[in-house]
């Protein structure tokens, strides 16, 4: 029940890739030549590229961490090219970089090349087998992150505040996800613990959250308690976001409106 | 004493309840128990919830000063009880008292 989004066509084609497979989807232009590609690796998605995304991911890491500097970057992607090393693990085993700020630093790049290739006006997407390339699980993501991650890129402010407002409320071992109350699209732009999720099962969550949320807005209600097959979902809006905070196994409901009272509670 | 009865006596504060048809939206019966303003509003909204969502067993609403309980009868899911209480602080006793008067009805 994913909603109408420019996207659609590659969630397509990313059910249609076998599970655990790696290869490519790959899109071309009119000439023949490469548009970009969505590297996947067992079923994760390892890298994008587009011939429209400039950025490299030397830059994004020196966005990310400003004690770097590019030059003390090149040495070691030139390093690793001389002795065929993989670049992130030995960004992150020489301590160059941490492995958190190199996980956001691929996954930003990940996720802008891959809405550059979205919007080429390129050929549609092209599954390519191969037998992996070899990258570590640590550096590769889920369908979920880099579909959120790429609607994140779309609404960047709007992100950064349902991202914040998660961490705020998202405990340790739980789950939550935002989304854009008026987007085509019911895929979050920001999540916590929500990575392994099915985009689709992701998806049909936060249509019936936003259906909830425009309902009982008209009553001030400030958080929605409900269960949907074994998880409880509490649901609440901000003005432009509507929030999901997920809570599984044993007692969920009750352990989840006791954490809405706290949330909710009027001093 | 019927069940709506039943609901509005022994859940603390209770407000009002109400019996829903979600296939129609219909309000099969229901209880007031004061004249809060805010009850037959609150009602309404009850009614779009349950019938907008794909059958959720029971949904928890909080507002500042209201919890409103909506419970669905297990054999017979197309009706959704609501309850509507002033906020205290043991919402928890509220929501399992409720669902508990409901499963002593099956029959």
């Amino acid at each position: 029940m994913i909603g109408a989004a420019p996207d659609v066509s590659v969630i397509r084609a990313l059910e249609r890739v076998p599970p655990n497979s790696s290869g490519a989807l790959v899109r071309e232009r009119t000439g023949g030549t490469i548009a970009g590609a969505l590297l996947v690796e067992r079923g994760r998605v390892c890298w994008a590229m587009s011939q429209r995304y400039a950025l490299r991911l030397t830059d994004l890491l020196v966005a990310e961490q400003a004690s770097l500097s590019h030059r003390e970057l090149e040495e070691v992607v030139a390093m690793c090219r001389r002795d065929r090393l993989p670049l992130g693990e030995t960004l992150v085993t020489r301590g160059v970089v941490s492995l958190p700020v190199l996980q956001r630093a691929l996954l930003r790049h990940t996720c802008e090349a891959f809405m550059c290739l979205l919007r080429d006006d390129a050929s549609p997407w092209t599954w390519l087998a191969h037998s992996g390339y070899g990258y570590s699980p640590m550096l590769t993501f889920s369908v979920t992150e880099v579909f959120t991650g790429a609607h994140a890129v779309e609404r960047p402010a709007l992100a950064a505040l349902a991202q914040a407002r998660l961490r705020e409320v998202v405990h340790a071992e739980q789950r939550g996800f935002a989304v854009a109350r008026h987007s085509r699209s019911w895929i979050p732009i920001a999540q916590i613990g929500c990575e392994d999720m099915d985009l689709a099962v992701l998806g049909d969550l936060a249509a019936q959250a936003v259906e909830i949320a425009t309902v009982t807005a008209t009553v001030a209600i400030e958080i929605t308690l409900v269960e949907f097959d074994g998880t409880a979902c509490g649901i609440w809006s901000d003005d432009d976001t509507v929030f999901v905070l997920l809570y599984d196994g044993e007692l969920a409901f009750n352990r989840l409106l006791a954490h809405a009272a706290m949330m909710t509670t009027h001093t | 004493m019927n069940l709506l009865a039943r609901i509005a006596s022994e859940l603390p504060g209770c407000v009002a309840t109400a019996a829903i048809d979600t296939r129609t939206g219909a309000v099969l019966s229901q209880h007031i128990e004061s004249d809060d303003p805010f009850a037959a509003q609150a009602l309404a909204v009850a009614i779009e919830a349950a019938r907008a969502c794909e059958r959720p067993p029971r949904m928890v609403m909080l507002s500042e000063r209201h919890i409103q309980i909506l419970q669905r009868r297990k054999h017979e899911p197309h009706c959704v009880f609501v309850a509507l209480c002033a906020r205290s602080p043991n919402l928890g006793f509220a929501v399992a008292l409720m669902s508990s008067l409901i499963a002593a009805e099956a029959p």
